[in-house]
């Protein structure tokens, strides 16, 4: 058996060296903090589609800007512009045919080499493939071909002039390059939350479904290191429970209500507001019986008071809309035809015989839109019509507004949308073929189509802002539509964290978050 | 202990009544019930506003001289809307209640009087039922059939009714062998006839504490579908349907919460306690004891 003994020296000597352990250790533990930065966001949703080609929403497209790049993207600020990213030149001054050069040394995450204009070629020209099912084939509608000319350099040749290219296509989630050899190794034409391969700043470390989407640092990217080593999106639905996580502090970042602005005015945290790309409108689906006279919808056009709603809902934070296009963009109206007259909306009322008028409206579980409606069935009482509330669960209020039949129960509807930074995002949903999609309302011109495909061409943006204005002059026309509002994105950060957002705060920039 | 249970049911009713009210608890819950039940019956003539009346200007304002509880997110009176939504929570709560009643008390009858068989397959029946996950099985229902008060009604007399089957067919179990009832069927009395006349009136006390026990349940019921949004429509009040709105401005504006969370604790609080003193009241052994 062997005794224990300790001499003083030896006491001494271990004690020396036991601090000095832990002093070492605590350096190296401060090191390791340092090496570890690690951002907390909330993301309102859970990622669903991380493919360019068919991506769910913002929910995605936040994630999918950090783990892929771009020829460009949108730059962080107020404004909506655009900067190289995986480009190191493009040249567009032939709208038809867009020259470009990547910067060397790119490498995709996963050992799937350097990214080369071979794969811009396979991402772009994928959207025209009818077995990858593009939801977003019209961001590539005019693409002819990409043309190879060298390893980094390549040639975007469209069939016609495309106004929306550096808008909406480019720097939007339908720009992002995917690894070619990737995706041949996955055997798969297109991919859901399984990413083949990175080729951002970040890459997809661990997804746990409804509880956290880890990224990491991308060891292949080559351009300019995001400062954050990791980041830790949290999809929390509730905006209620958000705030609370913030003000808990397991949050660096999150997304507010608009009606909690007031309270973080002047607080701690970083505040920023912004004019949101959305469009929120009440649509009446012409194919029901009791919509089909437009006397009767053009009655409910003059019954809805939007400014008394807007106010009511947001307390003075938001505006009311004059249209779908929302302010910045070219195309935003400056007022509404058929504005709140109940006097009129009685009369046509009367006009077409109608009496004991009762209607109901179906919306998803977004509690601003519950108070539109309270507010909207005063509004609707006062000229004597009986409006029943119908809040459902958003996919199953879309899923029956496309269904051939089901769509009867919808009468009135409200389904907000958010857009991209031009026009033809906003009108594309309301053309003839989009009927059982996303028209809800169920309105169909072919002439208001053709006009809405040639405005995608219409170099002058005074004639093209001109005719968006027009062709939503004809849809109010239709009696279909009372347009809402547009709303606000309103976020906070931490003080200590540099936050960056897209010009509407619809995107947190994840790549360009930093700290003090 | 038939016997027991047949005099005592039999003792004459204001001294139940007497000794309900004689308890701090009971004379105080049969109070708060009875405030409860009067702003039901009188909410025209007592709520200060119309509940429905918006007023953007005077969104989530705090209590006031004007407006005691404050105003929610439209500016509509939360006084107001507390008062009326008492009416539609009692109003769910005795129909749906009494609808729970009527079919469970119908099986219990039909299960302790009828044969083995019959029993077996009604016993089955009920614990099924009482076996499904209530909020998951009214999520279900409210999705097929829509949100209405008829459907809440029938959520909470399917999910109620269980709780009167056992308690009736226990009841009758035990009545079969008493002198009573066995005198009755020697003396030629039908099944229908002793349970109607002798049976029914010795099940009136369980009953009654069993009802103002469930009360309280189904406004939680009501509530909680409302607080989800499957339950009353607006612009009706309902106490959950406020509470919901409440919890979305809860950090900008939390009286609003508060105020649509009282009347639900009170009144749960209410009608136990109204509960447990009527089951103290109409229990002979408790009167002897005390």
């Amino acid at each position: 058996m062997t005794e224990f003994r300790l001499t003083r020296r030896q006491a001494l000597q271990r004690a020396g060296g036991g601090s000095l352990a832990l002093a070492l250790s605590s350096l190296s533990g401060a090191a390791f903090a340092q090496e570890n930065r690690t951002l907390r966001i909330r993301n309102d949703r859970d990622i669903e589609r991380l493919d360019p080609a068919s991506r769910g929403g913002w929910y995605d497209e936040t994630v999918m800007f950090a783990i892929f790049s771009g020829l460009v993207r949108y730059a962080p600020g107020d404004e909506w512009t655009y900067e190289l990213d995986a480009a190191a030149s493009i040249d567009d001054s032939d709208p038809q045919h867009i020259a470009f050069e990547l910067r060397p040394g790119i490498m995709f995450s996963g050992d799937h080499g350097e990214m080369t204009a071979e794969d811009v070629k396979f991402s772009y020209e994928r959207f025209a493939d009818p077995e990858v099912n593009a939801v977003y084939a019209s961001d590539w509608a005019m693409l002819d071909h990409v043309e190879v000319t060298g390893t980094y350099t390549g040639i975007i040749h469209l069939t016609e002039a495309f106004a929306p290219l550096f808008t909406s296509t480019l720097p939007h989630a339908s720009g992002l390059i995917l690894s070619k050899v990737a995706m041949e190794a996955s055997g798969d034409k297109s991919f859901a939350t399984e990413v083949p391969a990175c080729s951002g700043p970040y890459m997809l470390d661990e997804w746990l479904p409804r509880e956290m989407i880890r990224l990491v640092r991308n060891p292949g990217w080559s351009g300019p290191a995001p400062y954050y080593d990791r980041i830790e999106i949290l999809p929390i639905g509730d905006v209620t429970s958000a705030e609370t996580a913030f003000a808990a502090g397991d949050i660096d970042c999150t997304q507010i209500a608009v009606n909690s602005i007031p309270s973080y005015e002047g607080g701690n945290a970083d505040l920023v507001v912004k004019p949101a790309l959305g469009y929120a409108w009440l649509g009446m689906n012409v194919d029901t019986p009791k919509l089909s006279d437009i006397t009767v919808r053009r009655a409910i056009q003059h019954a809805v008071d939007v400014k008394q709603i807007v106010d009511a809902t947001f307390g003075g934070a938001v505006e009311q809309a004059n249209g779908l296009v929302p302010p910045p963009l070219p195309g935003a109206r400056d007022e509404v035809l058929y504005g709140f007259d109940p006097d009129r909306a009685r009369e046509l009322l009367a006009e077409a015989g109608v009496t004991d008028l009762s209607l109901s409206l179906t919306f998803g579980t977004n509690p601003d839109l519950m108070i539109v409606a309270q507010v909207m069935q005063v509004q609707l009482a006062n000229v004597g019509i009986d409006l029943t509330i119908r809040q459902m669960d958003s996919n199953t209020m879309i899923a029956e507004a496309q269904d051939p039949e089901d769509h009867q129960n919808i009468e009135l509807i409200i389904e907000p949308f958010t857009t991209a930074p031009d026009p033809s995002w906003v009108t594309e949903w309301f053309t003839c073929n989009q009927i059982g999609d996303w028209n809800f309302q169920r309105t169909c011109s072919e002439d208001w189509d053709a006009r809405n495909t040639a405005a995608l061409t219409i170099a002058d943006p005074e004639e093209r802002a001109q005719e968006y204005v027009a062709l939503q002059d004809d849809l109010e026309e239709t009696g279909a539509y009372v347009f809402l509002y547009h709303g606000v994105n309103a976020w906070v950060s931490k003080p200590e964290v540099n936050a960056a957002y897209s010009a509407d705060a619809q995107w947190a920039l994840l790549r360009d978050f930093s700290a003090d | 202990m038939s016997n027991r249970t047949a005099i005592a049911t039999r003792a004459p009713r204001f001294a139940t009544l007497r000794r309900l009210l004689s308890s701090p608890t009971g004379g105080l819950a049969s109070l708060a019930v009875a405030a409860f039940v009067i702003a039901a019956i009188a909410a025209p003539l007592v709520a200060p506003y119309d509940p429905n009346a918006i007023n953007p200007i005077n969104r989530m304002q705090g209590p006031s001289a004007a407006h005691w509880l404050g105003t929610d997110q439209l500016g509509r009176d939360l006084l107001s809307r507390i008062i009326f939504g008492t009416r539609t929570a009692l109003y769910i709560a005795l129909v749906g209640t009494a609808a729970a009643l009527g079919v469970g008390m119908a099986m219990g009858m039909i299960a302790g009087l009828g044969g083995k068989v019959v029993d077996s397959v009604l016993v089955l029946i009920n614990d099924s039922i009482k076996s499904l996950p209530l909020v998951l099985f009214a999520l279900a229902l409210v999705t097929i059939y829509g949100a209405s008060i008829a459907a809440l009604i029938v959520i909470i007399a399917i999910s109620m009714a269980p709780g009167y089957f056992r308690v009736v067919r226990n009841q009758v179990l035990v009545l079969r062998s008493a002198d009573f009832v066995i005198a009755a069927q020697s003396m030629g009395a039908s099944r229908l006839r002793v349970a109607a006349t002798h049976m029914l009136p010795n099940l009136i006390g369980p009953i009654l504490v069993l009802i103002a026990m469930d009360i309280p349940a189904v406004i939680g019921i009501e509530s909680g579908l409302s607080f989800l949004g499957q339950g009353i429509q607006p612009p009706k009040s309902s106490w959950g349907n406020m509470l919901s709105e409440g919890y979305t401005y809860v950090r900008q504006a939390p009286h609003i919460a508060v105020a649509a969370g009282l009347p639900i604790v009170l009144s749960t609080i209410a009608f136990t306690f109204l509960g447990e003193s009527l089951r103290d009241a109409l229990d002979p052994r408790r009167a002897v004891r005390r």
